[in-house]
């Protein structure tokens, strides 16, 4: 057997097949392996290519959607904005969002060739369920339809695409915010100075209370002819407030709203605030001692040119009711007639003084109170008169006939006008009768137009600050007496003081709601009105308590120089309850003082929410911040905010820009550092020596009416246009090389509280070299504006012109109190999250 | 007479060991094909992250600073330093900075003969910038035309970045 198997001739066969199936087995085993490798790689490759294509991608998203979430036409920008009311599912924003090809993406999706075509599927947005409001501080009351407006969150876009039969898909988050391109509440007001009332403090000692005469570093304006006085120019101020000047005139602030001429809205016209409102405590009494005294610009109707229609002229703020014209006489021996003798109102109505030298007549404003019908009458004349030279002139001591005292008593006679230190001042020094011819170096109401009794620039005043002017009471009849200030004289005491018109007759002065069987102290209190007196706050040189001079207590000696324009014109205080933008936001009280440190500053407690919370961009260069914003574009400069973007530094913006609408969008830039401002023109070249106040037709009314006008869209600057500058931190600056400012606000609010004596400028104009008008449309926010320095500036400028006004045009622009401020979406640069993912392809 | 079958003839022999060298010929020549493409794969999976590398670092910068490498040379071995251009951090730089001879002597050996060539491209109505970046190694390390492209072989991705369109 063992031979006959031997035998067998197929082994080597068997062997060799054996052998090549082994072989085989090895062979595909190797190939198998090779393959694996090859697979693994192609894989590899595959999910780089796609990895770059789905990023190319999104990338062409992101460009499409930050150019439409700022477009306030489109749907995307609509969605993103409007009240977010419950984000728990999230935000879908696909129905919202127009995505448009990219050729150079599509030119990708064939790179590899026909047979590896990548095949590109529709983006998916969405805000994510994180989403949440941004809240405010305490202190600041959104209105119902602005809650839940602001917020912040993350947008989630989805790309997705085929590739050799696999689907990867590529989400990625980034964080956004949608914030308001304005500060709420301070974007309403023109002029805000929360410690405004330090520059009447007395500087040279710790004495409580307002400063005066010398001290007054408010009204220094010197006014002659309604307009301001140029002979003397600064010397007085050398002379008079001891502030060096080197020998420059001054000129004034004078605030304006686009219409020159009336202005129904005084919610867009800006609101001022010259704080503050509260003490620490949170009463508003006791802030008393920091009120501010605004002297009214006086003028005498026979001062001026005939052909001068602008003026200065404070006169008719005077309200009309604080003198409450009607009056009655009463002869008790020989009145026969009940009829009311014709009275005058107040404002605009002459009545002449027999004040000059040798006797001459001067006019002023006021009432003519004949107090008898049928028989000859005496006539009262109250004159009410603002600060000016010709009052100096006539009523000071160097009058040859009448002396203030003759008026308004000396220091012995009346227990209140003693305690009015501006009285006081003028009674003491020999020169400071010289006083009585500053006026406010600020002009919030605009300007004065003749023969226009409307009132002109309409604009609500916060804070305590009251209005003060001369009223002298002259009886005249037989070469006439003044009628003395005398709180304790009642009509029932006249005789033996009060004029005769015949010996033995009585002639009685009875005003309006006077009765003899009324208490006396309320006899007292309604003549008083027409006594001589300064109308101003009764400031205490000792001893004073504040719960006896609070504004409610004297009324009649207290005007306030803010009007309620709801309230036929009643002036009254207004504190922050009385704030009421257009918008709807309020803010509660006491918070105006406090609304810098609050809003502007970093906080460490997590729930508080301010600006911090609204940053979209974060620059520790100043020179990135320019290049990312445009700044620094060669052929085309652009200002591109959108939202709200810190700088840490200095910034130099003093090379200027000219921005047409296309070029700019508005924002709050925060600068952690100085700040230095060129020209911010909008398009167009602006020849600032053609600007003058003339009349509702001048070329300054046309700049102005057509920067505000949204049918002339190349010059409208509309409110997402607005550029914010904020300065945080202490002992900022703010310096202004250009002379043209449009649409900005300038906010320097962080500083802290004034030291005695410290007048730094928080913002500055430096154009000496420059030599142009100013022309600045827009909000000045700061803690002290020191205006003495700004007059001084401004006065650098030009020192003679022929102008009928020469002074500097501010003007508040409307957009800024719009009802619906202007929102911004921020999305972030860094990513938040990102994932990569792939599968098998759907068929 | 018969013959006693004890042993394989010489001939016999010679003819297995030729049919077995003969089968065995594929399988060394596979299994060398094998090795080669396990170091073109390791090859290929360096060069594809260096490209990734090179892509990410063109990426990351700003659209501006993109736009100013648009149509300058940008090219060389990937040893080499580059600070005319890209200013890119050179494999010899991280090599050395490593203070280890041995890593160091690794990573030069291993990237020798790695060339990389970067385009941008700019499409200004799209404000989009289209970035190529090739890296290339040589098939054969032995080879001593390094530059002859026929001799090398690479790995191309492509990327496109979008700047912010007013």
């Amino acid at each position: 057997m063992l031979y006959k198997f031997f035998n067998k001739k197929g082994n080597i066969t068997v062997v060799l097949i054996g052998l090549i199936s082994v072989m085989i087995l090895m062979t595909i085993a190797l190939s198998k392996r090779m393959t694996g490798h090859t697979q693994l790689l192609t894989l590899g490759d595959y999910t780089q290519i796609s990895r770059y294509f789905l990023e190319s991608y999104i990338s062409q998203v992101m460009q499409q959607v930050r150019k439409q979430v700022n477009d306030p036409q489109s749907p995307l920008s609509k969605k993103i904005c409007e009240r977010l009311d419950d984000a728990s599912e999230g935000v879908d924003l696909n129905d919202s969002f127009t995505y448009e090809k990219s050729d150079s993406l599509e030119y990708l999706t064939t790179i590899y060739g026909n047979n590896n075509k990548i095949t590109r599927k529709d983006p998916i947005l969405r805000l994510t369920r994180k989403t949440k409001p941004l809240k405010y501080p305490e202190g600041i009351m959104p209105p119902p339809d602005k809650t839940n407006v602001e917020k912040r969150g993350y947008l989630e876009i989805t790309c997705k695409c085929e590739f050799n039969k696999r689907e990867y898909t590529l989400t990625v988050q980034y964080p956004f915010s949608v914030v308001y391109r304005m500060t709420p509440i301070l974007k309403d007001f023109m002029l805000f100075v929360d410690n405004m009332w330090y520059e009447q403090k007395a500087y040279s000692s710790d004495a409580v209370g307002v400063g005066w005469a010398a001290d007054d570093r408010i009204n220094i304006l010197g006014i002659e002819k309604g307009k301001v006085n140029k002979t003397e120019k600064a010397k007085t101020l050398e002379k008079d407030f001891s502030i060096p000047t080197s020998n420059y005139a001054i000129r004034p602030m004078v605030l304006l709203s686009p219409y020159q001429t009336g202005n129904e809205d005084y919610k867009s016209s800006g609101m001022v605030y010259w704080g503050p409102t509260t003490n620490k405590n949170g009463s508003h009494d006791d802030t008393f001692e920091k009120s501010i005294f605004y002297n009214l610009s006086g003028i005498t109707p026979d001062s001026g040119a005939d052909n001068d229609t602008i003026d200065l002229n404070d006169m008719y703020l005077i309200p009309k009711y604080a003198f409450d014209p009607e009056v009655e006489s009463d002869d008790s021996e020989n009145n026969t007639s009940n009829d009311k003798p014709e009275v005058s109102e107040i404002s605009d109505n002459e009545v002449t003084f027999p004040l000059g030298y040798n006797g001459a007549n001067i006019k002023a404003y006021g009432i003519n109170v004949e107090l008898e019908t049928g028989h000859q009458a005496g006539m009262i004349k109250v004159g009410v008169f603002g600060f000016c030279k010709e009052i100096s002139s006539f009523l000071g001591k160097t009058s040859d006939k009448w002396k203030i005292e003759d008026f308004l008593g000396d220091n012995n006679n009346g227990n209140d006008l003693l305690k009015d230190t501006f009285w006081g001042k003028i009674c003491d020094d020999n020169d400071s009768d010289e006083y009585l011819k500053y006026a406010s170096g600020i002009k919030p109401f605009g300007l004065h137009y003749k023969g226009v009794t409307d009132l002109r620039t309409q604009r609500q005043i916060f804070g305590n600050v009251f209005e003060r002017f001369l009223v002298l009471t002259f009886w005249e009849f037989e070469g006439g007496e003044a009628l003395v200030y005398n709180p304790d004289l009642a009509i029932n005491e006249i005789q033996g003081i009060a004029p005769t018109y015949i010996p033995d007759r009585i002639m009685k002065f009875w005003p309006k709601g006077y009765r003899e069987d009324m208490p006396r102290d309320k006899q007292v209190e309604i003549y008083r009105k027409y006594m001589s007196k300064i109308m101003s706050g009764l400031k205490p040189k000792d001893n004073y308590k504040s719960e006896e001079y609070s504004p409610g207590k004297f009324q009649d000696l207290f005007i306030p120089l803010n009007i309620n324009y709801e309230l036929t014109g009643k002036h009254e205080i207004y504190y922050e309850d009385k704030c009421k933008p257009n918008d709807g936001f309020e803010i509660k009280k006491g918070w105006f003082d406090t609304f810098g440190k609050k809003w502007f500053e970093p906080s460490n407690d997590k729930k508080i929410e301010n600006i911090e919370q609204r940053i979209g961009r974060a620059y520790t260069d100043p020179e990135k911040f320019k290049n990312a914003v445009g700044f620094n574009n060669k052929d085309k400069k652009q200002f591109k905010i959108n939202g709200v973007v810190y700088v840490k530094g200095d910034l130099d913006l003093s090379e200027g820009m000219d921005l047409k609408p296309e070029d700019c969008s508005g924002g709050i830039v925060l600068v952690d550092g100085d700040l230095t401002l060129g020209n911010i023109t909008r398009g167009e070249q602006i020849n600032a020596s053609k600007f003058e106040y003339i009349s509702q037709s001048s070329p300054a009314t046309e700049y102005f009416t057509k920067w505000n006008d949204e049918n002339t869209p190349e010059t409208y600057i509309g409110s997402d246009k607005i550029l914010t500058f904020v300065c945080i931190g202490n002992n900022r600056k703010i310096t202004i090389k250009g002379n043209i400012l449009l649409g900005v606000q300038l906010i320097n609010l962080t500083s802290n509280a004034p030291d005695k004596g410290n007048h730094y400028d928080q913002i500055s104009w430096n154009l000496d070299s420059k030599k142009e008008e100013i022309i600045f449309l827009g909000s000045i926010i700061c803690n002290r504006l020191n205006l003495v320095n700004r007059l001084i500036e401004f006065g650098k400028i030009t020192d003679s012109s022929d102008k009928t006004i020469d002074a500097p045009f501010f003007v508040y622009p409307p957009v800024m109190a719009s009802g619906t401020p202007p929102l911004a979406v921020q999305i972030m640069e860094n990513m938040r999250s990102y994932q990569l993912t792939s599968g098998v392809a759907p068929e | 007479m018969r013959l006693s079958r004890k042993a394989f003839s010489m001939i016999e022999l010679m003819v297995g060991i030729c049919i077995f060298a003969l089968a065995i010929l594929p399988l060394v020549w596979m299994s060398s094909k094998q090795t080669t493409g396990a170091y073109h794969v390791g090859k290929h999976m360096m060069a594809g992250q260096l490209a990734a590398s090179y892509m990410d670092n063109i990426l990351n910068r700003d659209y501006e600073e993109m736009q100013k490498l648009v149509g300058k040379k940008i090219e060389g071995y990937v040893l080499d330093k580059d600070r005319n251009v890209t200013n890119l951090m050179d494999l010899k730089e991280i090599a050395e900075s490593l203070q280890n001879e041995k890593a160091n002597n690794n990573i030069q050996a291993s990237f020798k003969n790695f060339k990389y060539r970067i385009e941008l491209k700019e499409n200004s109505d799209e404000k989009a910038i289209s970035v190529m970046v090739e890296v290339s190694y040589l098939v054969n390390e032995q080879s001593k035309r390094v530059d002859d492209t026929k001799k090398r072989a690479s790995l191309i991705i492509h990327a496109v970045k979008y700047g912010e369109n007013d």
